[in-house]
Order: structure tokens, then C-alpha cells, then sequence
């Protein structure tokens, strides 16, 4: 454990000197500040305008924090051989994966909550001038900023804003899920293919359900086809069916963890699907586990 | 003079050639583009919401919000034109396929394409659309509702979309009150009464120690009062109109009672309902379950020999009954309840006195005469068949029925 440490608060420490980890941080809190002179323009729909943007930043944002970091972090270990000194250690190859991960993994947390304190004062800065119409500039900042900070760590503490921290928690198993990925084609590839890889999975895991769907049509189709022809399903189901299949059941389903967005702006409460959170720690546990298979049998030469 | 010189020489006439057109040239680009009056074109190419969603990777809110804020901007530079409602919908369309819930969206849709727009067939289309997102919300419907009444004169769809609105668990009151509003506007006042009945009935039933101060519970009783008055009122009309067909002058409601004019008619016995609303409202009835409901519903309708009393029966005697109004400036008919003359007369008078500080701000004295001011009120007849007056020296309107009305007399009846 503790070599994993190590190496997790190294990764982290070398990651928050990377350049790039600030500029994509500036622009998630542009677009969320944004988010309120945005929702100045609507006719109706104000507060939803400002969650959505908001949601959409910090999660946008923590993703390309997972990729942008997370693809070149093995790769760097190789090009300055600077593994060879890792490994010559009594660390093992897994040991130096894991610890890669979840050093890259708490850049990810550290961002995302950086950006959720900073949405959860937007939220509440309208708040209080919606709620202190005559408060100065200066009371409704510094109220904001304490609510801000109460929201942060006891969510409930104020009802408008309760639903955000879990819609944030969900998020972070999400871009678990992600990171995974990203340090799994790290371990194997050069960063601009991890780079391909871990966007396309992305947006695989992101259009999952769609690829059900795009299957159980197939499927119908199949059975029609069957019925009139006087034939069995399986023969005519086509290739393209079994892949969509397999594609289902390979990539993950985002979507689980994306869901309660549209909760957090129209109800009341969050009602999660009960085994999400364990999915998500399933899926990175599996693509980990497959991460150290392929790093174990990896050839630094 | 060398080379070089000559160069600079040449390059400076060349530019001087040059630039000098190029400046008439500029000049004249900036005077048409000031003279052009641009239409605003909506350049967004909006494809069909399948392949939007499938690129928004499920940030489908946010890109939902994006093309809400476009459609803002869409409409308001294009409004008046036809094709801006046809946008409008593929706006419509591709936003709520994102963003089903989006109510903000419907509502918007409904003034783009029906008052603004004049469409409305694409109305109801948005209608059917949110209802069938949001079957459990009451917004859409209700907008849609009170399109089709208030702008095309629609009681029967209107009255189906607040049905879809009613779904909604939390609609609020008001809302049901409008399913015999526009029942009474088409003429189906039974079904009218038998809504507006059973509404009272039960939310009193819920709140009976409530009833005089419930805001919501005086309305729906209003509503109820409404509704037997219009029902009565329907049936005096046409036989007041049969009778100045006849013999050329109008008949008192009394006149036609005698005449055995209001016999074997169905209405409604509101003394007999007034009956069981105190029971409950004093707490000699509990509540009222649901068949007895239904046999109170059915039974407090019955034939009637002569005119029942009017549902105003609780204010002065005077107050009492119906009146024939033929001057009426209503568009409800010429027959109205005695209750609601004198609420009239009120606001008359109150309209005269309006015209008196107008004709103050103008003149340093006061008019001598209600031509001078008023002119349409010295002719007319109030619906009791007095005449309005003006007394200058004490500024007061008043009528030769009510020369002393005062506000205490007016009852309130919505």
C-alpha cells in the first residue's frame, strides 16, 4: 500500500504541474461562470440554465482532465526511462499502475471539487440576491462563498442546492470509469492513440443505450424478416446485430451516471439506480485488473 | 534624381492611384451597408433531433439550453414573419426531444406559434407534444387551454386540454374551476353544474371549518353560483326574446313567470345545495361520500313549475331574482341577476366619476350636465329602468333606482 501512496502523491504532484491541467481548470471555471451570465439572457428557465452549464463544465472538464493527464502518464514514465528506476525498486509492475491511477485519479477529485466550491457559489449567489434583494455586493459574496463552502460539505445544508454535491458524486465514478480507461491504454500505447482510444470509449459508454437500442431494432427486424420468410430468427440476425450486442455489453454505460441531471433540475430528489455506484467500481476494478494484465507482459525496451 | 529616388517617387504615385479609389470605393461600401435594411436570417441549420442527440454524447441539457437561448433570439428578430412559426417548431422539436421536461420550451412555442405566429393547428401540435412528455404536468395544457379559449374562442378544446391538466395531482384549484367555466361557455350547463358541484362539495368536505375565509373555497363556491345564475339566466333569455318577438315589448321575468313561460324546465334547486353546504360548513355532516354525492348531484336538479330562486338569494331582498336589460352593454345577454345589476350599476357610477376627474383635469369647474362629460349615460337606462344622474354641486353620480348606493350594498359575488 504504501508504495502505491507514493506513487499516487508523485503522480499528483507531477500532475499539478502540468501546464495544461490549469488551462482546461480556467476554462471549466469560465464556462461555469458563464453559466450565470448566460441564464441572465433566458425568458424562463433561469436556475435550470445555470445547473445545466454548470454540470455540463465540471463534467466536460473532468474528463479532459482524465484524458489529457491520464494518457501520457505511463508513456512519460517510458520515454524519460525513468521506470527503469521505478521498477528496480521493490515495486511491483501493478503496484506502480494502481498508484498511477490513483494519483491521476485525485487530480481529477481535487479539479472537480475546485469546480464544484466554485459552482456551488454561483448557485448561491443568486441565491441570496434572489432571497437579500437589498444586500450589498459585498454581504452576498462573502454570504454565497459561506454557503458555498456549507453546501460543499454537508449537502443538504440548503435546499436549492442539495441536489448538486450528488449529481458531482455520481460524476466522479463516472470519470473513475474514465481514468481507468485512460491509464489502461497509457500502459500500451502512445499518448495520441490513448488519447483516440479513451474519447472513443467515452463516447461509446455515452451512447450505450443508444446501442441497445440500435440492436433491439435490428433484432425486430429480424423477427419480421423471419415471420414472413418462414425462417428461424437466428438466421436472420445479422452481423451487425451480434455486434451491436457485444459493443452493449463491452463499453460502459455512461448514461447510468449522467441520469440524474435531468433529476436535479426537475425533481426534488435524487433517485440513482441502487447498484450505479457499485457498477461504476466494478467496470474500473475489471479495467484495471486488464491494465495490469497487459503492463505485467509490456516489453520496456 | 537616381534610381532609388524614382522608385519611391513611382511607388508613391502608384499607392496615391490606388488609394484614392480605394477610398471612393470604401466609401461607398459603408454608405449602402448603412443603407441596407437586413433581414435577420436564422442561419442555424437545425437537423433532425435523432442525429442532435445522438452528437450531444448525452450532455443533452446543455445543448437543449444553447438552442433555447437560439430560439429566444430566433423569434424575437423574426416574429412577424410566416416562416418564423415553421422555425419555431423544428426549434420546439429538437429541444424537447433533448430535454423532455423542458416546460419553459411548450409555453414559449404556444405564444410563438399561436399569438404571435396565428397557427393554430401548430398550437395544438405543441400541446400534444408536452402533454404526451409530461403527462403528470399541468402547464402545457393549461397554456394551451387558455389559447384556445381566450384567443380562438375554442371552449370545447379548451376544455379538453384543462382534462389533460387535471392529471396533475398538484393542479391548482383554480385550474378545475375552468372545466365548468367553459361547460357553461358551450351551453352544457348540466355538465357544468355536476363539476362545479362535486369540486365545492369535496374540497369542502376536506376544509369545512375553512370555508369563510379559504380564498379557494369562496372562489369554487363563486364558481358554482356562476354556474346555476348562467344556467337560469339561458332559459329566461330565450323566452324574453320569444315575447318581444310577439308583442314588441320587453317582459319583466316576473311577467313570464305568470305566464307559466319557466314550466317543466330542469334547474338546478340551490336552495336545497345552500342547505347542505351549511350542514357541513355548521358540522352536522361530516363529509359526503361519494354516492351520496352523486345523489345529492342528481337530485338537486328538478323540474320547476315557476322560476327558482336565484343562487344570490343571501344578499338584500332586493337583490333578489332577474332582471330583462335590453340597453345591456354585456356580451352575456340581456338577462342578468338582480345581485349583478346593482354590481353594475356600481361600476358605472364608478366609471362616471372617472370621466368627472378627467373632464377636471381639463375645465376649472364642474360639469354642469352628464352630456357634457358622459354623454352615452344620459340616455341610457340602468337594468333596473332608472335613469342616471349627475349632481354638480356635490359631484355625485348616482340613478333614480339607487340614489344612495353605497359600497356596503354591493355584493360580491366573484
Amino acid at each position: 500500500m504504501r508504495e502505491i501512496y507514493a506513487i499516487a502523491t508523485n503522480t499528483f504532484k507531477e500532475a499539478i504541474r502540468n501546464r495544461i491541467l490549469y488551462f482546461i481548470l480556467i476554462f471549466a471555471l469560465a464556462l461555469i461562470l458563464l453559466s450565470g451570465v448566460l441564464s441572465e439572457l433566458t425568458i424562463a428557465g433561469r436556475t435550470k440554465i445555470m445547473l445545466d452549464f454548470g454540470f455540463t463544465a465540471i463534467n466536460f472538464f473532468g474528463v479532459a482532465i482524465a484524458v489529457f493527464v491520464g494518457v501520457s502518464l505511463v508513456y512519460n514514465e517510458l520515454e524519460k526511462k525513468s521506470i527503469y528506476t521505478i521498477v528496480s525498486k521493490p515495486i511491483g509492475r501493478w503496484q506502480f499502475l494502481l498508484g498511477k491511477y490513483f494519483g491521476l485519479l485525485l487530480t481529477v477529485v481535487v479539479n472537480i471539487a475546485v469546480m464544484s466550491l466554485f459552482f456551488l457559489w454561483l448557485v448561491h449567489y443568486y441565491g441570496v440576491m434572489d432571497e437579500k434583494v437589498d444586500a450589498g455586493f459585498l454581504t452576498v459574496l462573502t454570504t454565497s462563498a459561506g454557503r458555498a463552502v456549507a453546501s460543499f460539505f454537508w449537502w443538504p445544508a440548503y435546499g436549492y442546492a442539495a441536489n448538486i454535491m450528488p449529481v458531482v458524486a455520481l460524476m466522479l465514478v463516472e470519470l473513475s470509469i474514465v481514468t481507468g480507461f485512460a491509464v489502461l491504454f497509457s500502459s500500451f500505447s502512445t499518448p495520441t492513440l490513448s488519447m483516440m482510444f479513451t474519447v472513443m470509449v467515452f463516447i461509446a459508454g455515452r451512447l450505450n443505450e443508444d446501442i441497445v437500442r440500435f440492436s433491439v431494432q435490428l433484432h425486430d427486424k429480424a423477427l419480421v424478416a423471419a415471420q414472413t420468410m418462414g425462417t428461424t430468427l437466428e438466421e436472420q440476425l445479422s452481423l451487425s446485430y451480434y455486434l451491436a450486442r457485444v459493443a452493449a455489453y463491452v463499453t460502459p454505460n455512461l448514461g447510468v451516471f449522467t441520469r440524474s441531471v435531468n433529476q436535479a433540475v426537475y425533481e426534488n430528489q435524487i433517485q440513482i439506480w441502487p447498484w450505479s455506484i457499485l457498477y461504476g467500481l466494478l467496470y474500473t476494478t475489471a479495467i484495471l485488473a486488464l491494465a495490469i494484465m497487459i503492463f505485467q507482459r509490456r516489453n520496456f525496451k | 534624381m537616381n534610381a532609388r529616388k524614382w522608385t519611391i517617387l513611382i511607388a508613391a504615385v502608384v499607392f496615391l492611384a490606388a488609394a484614392v479609389p480605394v477610398w471612393r470605393l470604401q466609401d461607398e461600401q459603408i454608405y449602402q451597408f448603412q443603407q441596407r435594411h437586413e433581414l435577420y436570417r436564422d442561419t442555424l441549420y437545425l437537423p433532425s433531433s435523432e442525429y442532435v442527440k445522438a452528437v450531444s454524447l448525452g450532455y443533452d441539457h446543455f445543448v437543449a439550453d444553447y438552442l433555447w437561448l437560439r430560439m429566444i433570439q430566433s423569434f424575437a428578430a423574426g416574429w412577424s414573419r410566416p416562416e418564423n412559426a415553421d422555425q419555431m417548431m423544428n426549434y420546439l422539436k429538437v429541444i424537447t426531444d433533448l430535454d423532455p421536461n423542458f416546460e419553459e420550451v411548450y409555453s414559449f412555442a404556444i405564444m410563438a406559434v399561436g399569438e404571435k405566429g396565428d397557427r393554430y393547428d401548430l398550437v395544438k401540435e405543441v400541446v400534444e407534444t408536452g402533454y404526451m412528455n409530461n403527462p403528470s404536468q399541468h402547464r402545457t395544457p393549461y397554456e394551451g387551454a387558455y389559447h384556445a379559449y381566450w384567443q380562438r374562442d375554442d371552449a370545447r378544446q379548451a376544455k379538453f386540454y384543462i382534462r389533460l391538466a387535471l392529471h396533475d395531482h398538484q393542479v391548482p384549484d383554480f385550474v378545475k374551476r375552468w372545466i365548468p367555466y367553459f361547460d357553461a361557455q358551450d351551453g352544457r350547463y348540466r355538465a357544468a353544474y355536476e363539476f362545479a358541484l362535486r369540486n365545492y362539495l369535496t374540497m369542502l368536505a376536506q376544509r369545512p371549518e375553512r370555508a369563510e375565509e379559504d380564498v379557494n373555497l369562496l372562489n369554487t363556491r363563486n364558481n358554482l353560483m356562476r354556474v346555476v345564475d348562467e344556467w337560469i339566466r339561458s332559459v329566461i333569455e330565450p323566452q324574453a326574446q320569444a315575447w318581444h318577438e310577439r308583442t314588441g315589448e320587453w317582459p319583466t321575468v316576473e311577467q313570464l313567470d305568470e305566464a307559466g313561460a319557466f314550466a317543466g324546465n330542469e334547474l338546478p334547486d340551490y336552495a336545497m345545495i345552500n342547505a347542505v353546504i351549511h350542514a357541513i360548513m355548521d358540522g352536522t355532516v361530516n363529509s359526503v361520500a361519494p354516492d351520496e354525492l352523486e345523489a345529492l348531484t342528481r337530485n338537486s336538479i328538478r323540474t320547476w313549475d315557476r322560476l327558482p330562486p336565484s343562487p344570490y338569494a343571501y344578499v338584500p331582498p332586493y337583490h333578489q331574482g332577474y332582471l330583462i336589460w335590453p340597453d345591456s352593454p354585456l356580451e352575456s345577454g340581456i338577462v342578468i341577476s338582480r345581485a349583478e345589476a346593482v354590481n353594475q350599476i356600481w361600476h358605472m357610477l364608478n366609471f362616471i366619476h372617472e370621466g368627472v376627474r378627467t373632464y377636471r383635469e381639463q375645465n376649472p369647474s364642474m360639469p354642469e350636465r352628464l352630456e357634457d362629460f358622459m354623454p352615452q349615460f344620459a340616455e341610457m337606462k340602468d337594468p333596473f329602468g332608472g335613469s342616471f344622474t349627475w349632481d354638480p354641486v356635490q359631484g355625485r353620480a348616482a340613478t333614480t333606482t339607487f340614489p344612495d348606493l353605497k359600497p356596503e350594498d354591493i355584493p360580491h359575488l366573484y
